[in-house]
Order: structure tokens, then C-alpha cells, then sequence
């Protein structure tokens, strides 16, 4: 395993508004208003079919059907929202019990596939939970599976020529009960505790197969 | 009239953070501060372990000056490229857009975090 600083190639700064007061209100928001959001009209989980990371053919809707699943369109050069919620989402995941987290499914669907190989995609997976999967396809391929999905499709900035562009993606984390029973958007800034929480909650619901 | 801050980040690293005054600099603001406390502070940075060949950097300044101020540019030694960005939600979609310089309002903060949530 290298060390982090051997693979740094690019740092990025992220800027937020400039503002003496923010991180006042910031704590004054409360946990609720970082929780999930519960989509009122429960839907199916998406029917989709994409590339694991070995290279087969992964039909989502079979594959997770009754496990609460969690899923995300990101993309493995993600320097900011991608690994805060992945991190957050296994921090969340250590504090329920095993029996519990073991029967959840977290799916992040790389949108970038001249960058997000299969291999690169399981590197990045790895660096947070070997069982977390990982999906790609070719751009028509994740365009139909973001539709089915119902978020906004990812666009790429222009290659400067570099190689170094940004990927405009869905910002929530969907979710799902096992049994569909609730439909679930998690936007960044969801908490560790608040993740533990909310699995926990939303894994009481439906019949889950083990 | 430019300022230099130097300064070491998590696990050793070390950015080089060039601040040049936007308004060409005062030297009353500076004449009127204690020597002892400078002008512009860094009072936070980190950098959480990437998980793949891109990191981000969060740091957090704050000014005494009375005069606004701009980051322009940073480098570390650990990368050759390192940018300004500035995460944006429009309508679910999460952008990153890269920027020329962020402000530092005069007697005020310029605060970097995740997902540029304040």
C-alpha cells in the first residue's frame, strides 16, 4: 500500500462563500436538516444494467433486490463530494451492528469512463470497504441507468488537454428499503451518526433475505 | 506588496500560499498592527486521505487587515498542480467550478470545507 502522499497528484482547494459568521450557522442548522430526504411517492429501484469491477455484467435491480441498498453516481477523480460521502457512509456502517451492515448494498457507479476503469474504480471502492461495488459502462449505458435512476445526467467539463477536468454528477446518495417500501435522497453532508441512524431505521423495513 | 505564509499541513505536507493584496496594500493597516500578530492567519487546514490520485485541501484564513485581500494561487510539495475550485449545487447536480482567486474580506475569513458547505 503507498502512501497517500505518493499518489497525490493533484490537491484541490474547495471554497466555500467567504463569510466571518458561517461556521455559527452552520452549527445552528441541527442534524435534522442533514438527514435524508423521504421521496413521498415510494419507487422500484431502478432497472439497469452495468460493468462490475471484475468485468461482468451487473443487473442492478436483480442483484440488490431486498437489501437496503445505497447508491451513487460519482466519479473516482472526485476530489471533494465523492469521498465525503463514501466516508461518511462507512463511518456510518462501523456503528450498526454486522448483522445489519452486512446486508446493506453500497453502489457507486463511476461517470466518467474514460477515467473510471473497472481497476481504478476497485482502487478507489477499496480505499474505503472491499464490499462496497463498483459499476461503469459506456456513456449510453450510464446515461439510461441515471435516467432509470431519476437523477440529473453527468456532463464532463472539457479536457484541457490534461486530463484534468471535472464531471458534473448527482449530488445524493439514493436509497432504497429492501422490499422498495421507501425511496430515499441523502445530499452531502449527511453525518456519520445520522448514517448509522438512518440504516439502522430504514433496515427495519421490508423483509430482507439473508 | 505581496505576502508570503508558509505554513505545514497534515502528514508533512507543505503549501506555499501567496496572498497579494487586491487593492495595492496599505502601509497605515500595517503600521497600526501589533508586529507580533500577523495579518493574515491560517487558523485550519487539512487534508483528508484521498482515496484515489486527487486530493482536496480545506484551509481557513482569517484577516485583521482592513483591507480585503486575495488568495491567487498555491503549491505544495507533494503535487505540481494545485487549483482553486469552488463546489457548487444547482438543481441536485454537484459541480466543481475552478476558480482565479477567492477573497478575503477585509476583517473577515475566507473558509474552505467540504462540499463548500458554510
Amino acid at each position: 500500500m503507498p502512501s497517500w502522499r505518493a499518489l497525490v497528484a493533484l490537491a484541490l482547494l474547495t471554497a466555500a462563500a467567504a463569510t466571518g459568521c458561517a461556521s455559527e450557522e452552520r452549527a445552528g442548522t441541527g442534524a435534522d436538516q442533514r438527514d435524508g430526504i423521504r421521496i413521498a411517492e415510494a419507487r422500484p429501484r431502478p432497472d439497469f444494467v452495468l460493468t462490475d469491477t471484475q468485468g461482468n455484467p451487473f443487473d442492478f435491480r436483480e442483484e440488490t433486490a431486498g437489501h437496503l441498498t445505497l447508491l451513487y453516481f460519482g466519479y473516482t477523480n472526485c476530489p471533494d463530494v465523492c469521498p465525503i460521502h463514501f466516508a461518511n457512509i462507512i463511518g456510518g456502517l462501523d456503528q450498526v451492528p454486522d448483522e445489519i451492515a452486512d446486508e446493506v448494498r453500497v453502489i457507486f457507479v463511476g461517470v466518467d469512463p474514460p477515467r473510471d476503469s473497472p481497476e481504478r474504480i476497485r482502487e478507489w471502492l477499496d480505499h474505503f470497504d472491499a464490499s462496497f461495488i463498483g459499476l461503469t459502462g459506456t456513456d449510453a449505458e450510464l446515461a439510461v441507468a441515471q435516467a432509470a435512476a431519476g437523477v440529473p445526467p453527468a456532463t464532463r467539463d472539457p479536457d484541457p488537454g490534461n486530463g484534468r477536468y471535472a464531471v458534473s454528477h448527482a449530488g445524493w446518495v439514493l436509497g432504497y428499503t429492501a422490499g422498495d417500501e421507501e425511496t430515499w435522497r441523502f445530499p452531502l453532508g449527511v453525518r456519520q451518526q445520522s448514517w448509522a441512524r438512518l440504516i439502522e431505521q430504514l433496515s427495519e423495513m421490508g423483509s430482507t433475505e439473508s | 506588496m505581496n505576502r508570503l505564509l508558509r505554513y505545514a499541513v497534515s502528514a508533512g505536507g507543505v503549501l506555499a500560499l501567496g496572498l497579494a493584496s487586491a487593492c495595492g496594500g496599505s502601509s497605515d493597516a500595517d503600521a497600526k498592527m501589533d508586529p507580533d500578530v500577523p495579518a493574515i492567519e491560517v487558523v485550519s487546514s487539512y487534508i483528508p486521505e484521498p482515496p484515489a490520485s486527487v486530493a482536496a485541501a480545506y484551509v481557513t484564513f482569517r484577516s485583521r487587515d482592513d483591507e480585503a485581500d486575495r488568495l491567487l494561487s498555491a503549491t505544495s510539495d507533494v503535487t505540481d498542480v494545485v487549483e482553486l475550485h469552488r463546489t457548487r449545487m444547482d438543481g441536485g447536480t454537484m459541480s466543481m467550478e475552478m476558480l482565479e482567486h477567492f477573497d478575503l474580506p477585509a476583517r473577515g475569513e475566507l473558509v474552505m470545507e467540504p462540499g463548500g458547505i458554510t
